[in-house]
């Protein structure tokens, strides 16, 4: 499947990367098309593309075992990278990590429930002395 | 050695409870196929297919996409001297490395046999190219410590999620009979006891949602047994099963499993602050000295039920506004703490009262005060119960890395966990002699029902009425073990010997402080007759039923 194909050897005979360089730009043609079929607004985020992003991956592996290379391999590596200048040169790196708000947020939000708890727990001590006394 | 897709070739059927889509037997595909027109109506979103597969492969190409904007945006290599160049090996990126030194970092988890924990290396030569593999000659990663272990740990995973199943199962059906003996016998109703039903309550909702929580994030029906799905266990707190399926494809339509979290959360805040309203009650009878029936129950009902919700919501937003990760299921945040920092401190306080309990109870003891081992015995439960729902607070962190300790532990610490419905019940309710004598005595009087005493009635009559009118106003004042009863409110009876007096015994519970009937029984059986007490006891029954 789609895990062993990243891992096929080379078959005999050596790797011809002139064809690879020559046959990569079409993997990048077809993904230009079909990325301006997407809104500009929504390339970086890559659940909107993402079978867009899967084919044209795939693409690219095809075509450089297709002339004999292994993938992925530092040719094909630029290539993709020059890709990603062209679309995603002003998208944040980090998107999906989520990060914890820094400690001015997050140390008040921990204590003031700690402390909310101490004091309902008091109050309930308190009133049930109290109770015992109108009583 | 990355033949270990075969594991991926399984027939797993998801059934979703939650989610519309329905996923098919996943088995072992070739790549996915477009659709053939790809023209603008199609949305270039994943088309359903095997869930694990495509989980897989969205994180996969996430991770991609990933690595080539951080390869060109990370600044080029500062260091000196031969290094390797970052790289996309095809599951993992790598930086620039310096020439001579190991590459490491956790494997990924795009398939169900990788074991996050683990790592992956990957060896910069010291001529600044990264480590080829002889036999193919192709730069190597080494992936093979990733899925290792896998087999045993997948096994003791399984073995984790049946035993979770089957706790909180357990603990469901013992807490629902518990509760419904607590309704239903109402010599048992007093306050203590209607924290007792509010705290099973919390117990029951809890099993509940983790039960649908287990069973809808972890495939259910057919398992095979060779080799079932990995199920990731990295986590602190909640040690239930973590990815959800089916909810990449929603994450921004579908809120469910977060509501579900939620009510977890809720849920789990509640236990634990019912256990502190327990405490504060004993507290406040026992070191307060405020008789019972005489404390106002809605202050409890806001501490148990009202006080959870403020850091549950407090998580909830937090949560959705700063770490909105897919189905709030991530572990490591620090956000955990605003709902774990309070139930913390519940156990905390709930802990000092225990304490200031056990030594008012050894002060009045030294005094040699009588009701003391009363009071000492109606304590008894709670001091069991506090540490074994704290102990998962304070043990949980320090998990040994041996293996097969780190198994023991697992094990033990889930069992506890797990069944802690279940040790509530049976310590609060079924151990508890006054609920046993209680139910003793219903099942006399089913027994009694059936027989016909037309004429022994006669013959009894007149002893019967006495023990019978003193047997029932004995029966109104609740037992003392679950129900507190001051020794001076309770009212006089012409027993004499088998009265309202508390003789402490080892195991002889039993006869002193039962229920009265029965004592008013086996009195009245020495007044007239032994084949007379059954009738003693359809008399006691009119009694209470007229009453």
């Amino acid at each position: 499947g789609w895990r062993h194909l990243a891992f096929l050897s080379p078959p005999v005979g050596g790797c011809n990367e002139k064809r690879m360089l020559a046959m990569l730009p079409r993997c990048g043609k077809t993904f230009a098309e079909k990325m301006m079929k997407v809104e500009v607004w929504k390339w970086c985020n890559l659940s909107e593309f993402i079978v867009y992003y899967e084919s044209f991956t795939n693409c690219t592996e095809v075509e450089t075992n297709v002339v004999g290379c292994y993938w992925p391999n530092p040719l094909a590596e630029s290539f993709i990278a020059g890709v990603h200048r062209q679309f995603f040169q002003n998208c944040s790196v980090d998107r999906q990590d989520w990060e914890d708000p820094p400690d001015e947020i997050l140390i008040p939000l921990i204590t003031v429930p700690v402390l909310l708890t101490i004091a309902m727990t008091g109050v309930v001590v308190w009133r049930s002395k109290h109770t015992e006394q109108v009583l | 050695m990355f033949s270990y897709f075969l594991i991926i070739s399984l027939c797993i059927p998801l059934s979703l409870l939650s989610i519309s889509n329905s996923i098919s037997c996943l088995i072992q595909r070739p790549l996915p196929v477009l659709p053939a027109s790809s023209d603008s109506t199609y949305s270039p979103t994943l088309e359903p297919e095997p869930f694990l597969f495509l989980l897989g492969k969205q994180r996969l190409l996430q991770a991609q996409h990933k690595c080539f904007d951080r390869m060109q945006k990370l600044p080029p290599y500062q260091g000196e001297g031969l290094y390797c160049n970052r790289t996309w090996d095809g599951w993992a990126c790598w930086d620039d490395t310096p020439a001579g030194t190991l590459a490491e970092q956790h494997c990924p988890d795009y398939f169900p046999d990788f074991d996050v924990e683990e790592k992956v290396t990957k060896y910069c030569e010291e001529d600044g190219v990264w480590y080829m593999h002889p036999e193919s000659n192709i730069s190597w990663s080494n992936y093979t410590m990733c899925n290792a272990f896998t087999p045993e740990k997948m096994q003791s995973a399984y073995i984790l999620y049946y035993l979770a199943i089957v706790g909180h199962s357990m603990s469901m059906v013992t807490l629902v009979i518990s509760l419904a003996i607590f309704m239903l016998v109402r010599s048992l109703s007093c306050q203590r006891v209607t924290l007792h039903k509010n705290m099973f309550l919390t117990y029951i909702l809890n099993s509940i949602i983790i039960i649908i929580h287990l069973v809808e994030v972890v495939p259910n029906g057919e398992l095979v047994k060779r080799d079932p799905v990995g199920i990731p266990w990295r986590r602190k707190w909640q040690l239930i099963p973590v990815f959800l399926p089916g909810e990449f494809h929603k994450q921004r339509s579908m809120p469910m499993c977060k509501i579900l979290h939620f009510f977890h959360q809720y849920m789990m805040s509640c236990n634990y602050f019912w256990m502190l309203c327990e405490g504060l009650y004993l507290h406040t009878l026992i070191v307060v000295s405020v008789f019972a029936e005489g404390q106002r129950m809605w202050w409890y009902y806001l501490l148990g039920w009202g006080l959870p919700l403020l850091p549950s919501t407090a998580h909830a937003i937090a949560r959705a506004l700063l770490f909105n990760d897919n189905c709030w299921l991530s572990v490591d945040t620090n956000l955990l703490y605003i709902i774990h920092g309070p139930v913390m401190g519940a156990l905390v306080l709930n802990f000092f009262f225990l304490l200031n309990i056990i030594r008012v109870l050894v002060k009045k003891i030294k005094e040699s005060q009588e009701d003391s081992y009363m009071y000492l015995k109606a304590v008894r439960a709670t001091l069991i119960l506090v540490p074994l729902l704290g102990v998962q607070f304070v043990i949980l962190p320090w998990r040994p890395s041996h293996p097969v300790l780190g198994k023991i532990y697992d094990f033990v610490m889930h069992s506890l966990i797990h069944f802690q419905g279940f040790f509530v019940a049976v310590i609060y309710c079924f151990c508890n002699h006054e609920v046993q004598a209680a139910l003793k005595r219903q099942w006399n009087q089913y027994q009694a029902q059936r027989w016909n005493g037309r004429r022994r009635a006669h013959r009894a009559a007149n002893a019967a009425a006495a023990t019978a009118a003193a047997a029932a106003a004995l029966a109104e004042a609740p037992p003392i073990y679950i129900c507190h009863q001051e020794p001076q409110n309770e009212p006089a009876d012409n027993l004499g010997e088998a009265g309202a007096e508390v003789i402490p015994m080892e195991g002889g519970e039993v006869i002193s402080m039962k229920g009265a009937e029965v004592i008013a029984v086996e009195a009245a059986a020495e007044v007239i007759a032994v084949e007379g007490a059954e009738v003693v006891a359809m008399e006691i029954i009119e009694q209470e039923s007229s009453a």
